[in-house]
């Protein structure tokens, strides 16, 4: 499985952030990887959005499941290595984290309306 | 523009604090700032080369500025001009995010730079080296020929003045803020940034006020918009040691209401 860039997908969450006026940000994690959103519905937006690019987003379990990891390794890249990209919202009692399984080919379908 | 000191809500009268830097060629053409003939809503100083402009504001509220980001090893001669992008965002009607996706899918055909643009309700940052674009957050920020806030020598030292200014005065001045911008200090040599030029360059290049024989500092710029949606624009030009300075001063309300975010 090819990782993906965190750099490339932060840059395109934070775009979508901005042009959806999804509200304030904050990047935190060892690498700025985790962007944390401040309400769950711009979260789901960015999710979906990030879809739209052609980011396959999912729990950090179905990562697991995919990669052949334990999710606590997956939580591991993302809170102490910071090598995986997450975006995040602070919830109780739900999953608030997805991150990137890996990233669709969409060329064809050129750039995204504005 | 080669250095840009900036104070976003942070200070009790201003939304924004702009105190800038254009450093270029004493040679290159250049008309000092006006309202545009052709856009007449747009007020900045022009660039005769290449038809763009480095700083400049609207009666609307629209604002833009640029740097270079330099390193001369990925230079390309006849990449479009970079401060057209700032001409084209004042003139024009985009949206600062539609401007951000325009400028993801495009900013790599031109040479390395940074732009700060709002429309008055956000201020958004742009860089095609690499940084992550941004809404930039309140408080005292600096940009030279790196990225945003990229701790050079001048940024943090205009940065640092900018900082005690506004927190020792109730009404900035714009002679203040100049008084910053003429610093001609330079860094210590290990401070001093690597971005490929040599050495010798890079002291040279290292203050506020830059002054070689044959480039340097051409004009300081100084916008002040209040909470009161009132803009003052300051610019003073220079032109080597050839000139005494010349100062032209504009005062103007903003047509829309200028609501800078605070985060």
């Amino acid at each position: 499985m090819t990782p993906i860039a965190t750099d490339d997908i932060r840059n395109s969450a934070v775009r979508i952030i901005i042009r959806l006026a999804l509200g304030n940000y904050l990047l935190r994690g060892p690498g700025g990887n985790i962007l944390e959103l401040e309400s769950r519905v711009a979260w789901a937006t960015a999710v979906n959005e990030l879809q739209n690019e052609g980011y396959l987003m999912v729990t950090p379990q179905e990562y697991a499941a995919a990669s052949g990891l334990t999710e606590a390794e997956v939580v591991e890249q993302v809170e102490d290595e910071g090598s995986l990209f997450a975006l995040f919202f602070p919830s109780e009692g739900e999953q608030g984290m997805v991150v990137p399984l890996e990233r669709e080919v969409k060329e064809h379908l050129g750039p995204l309306p504005l | 523009m080669c250095l840009i000191l900036f104070a976003l809500e942070a200070h009790p009268r201003y939304r924004l604090v702009l105190a800038a830097n254009r450093d270029e060629f004493y040679d290159r053409p250049t008309a000092p700032a006006s309202f545009w003939d052709d856009a007449p809503q747009v007020l900045a100083g022009r660039d005769l080369t290449g038809g763009g402009t480095w700083c400049g504001i609207t009666t609307g509220g629209r604002i833009a500025a640029v740097t270079n980001y330099r390193d001369p090893r990925t230079y390309r001669e006849g990449a479009p001009s970079r401060g057209r992008l700032v001409a084209d965002f004042l003139r024009g009607e985009m949206t600062p995010a539609a401007l951000l996706e325009r400028l993801h899918r495009e900013g790599n055909s031109y040479n390395g730079f940074n732009l700060i643009f709002g429309d008055g309700s956000e201020l958004l940052y742009f860089s095609n080296r690499g940084a992550l674009p941004a809404r930039v957050p309140a408080g005292i920020h600096g940009l030279s020929n790196h990225l945003l806030d990229t701790p050079w020598p001048k940024v943090a030292r205009g940065k640092e003045a900018l900082a005690k200014l506004l927190a020792a005065r109730d009404e900035p001045a714009p002679d203040d803020l100049f008084a910053i911008l003429a610093d001609r200090t330079p860094a210590p040599d290990h401070l001093l940034p690597d971005t490929g030029v040599g050495p010798e360059r890079e002291r040279l290049l290292s203050p506020l006020f830059i002054a070689t024989p044959t480039y340097g500092s051409r004009s300081s710029t100084v916008i002040l918009i209040g909470r009161d949606n009132t803009c003052t624009f300051v610019e003073r030009s220079f032109n080597g040691a050839a000139d005494h300075p010349r100062t032209v001063k504009f005062r103007f309300t903003i047509a829309l209401p200028v609501t800078f975010p605070v985060r």
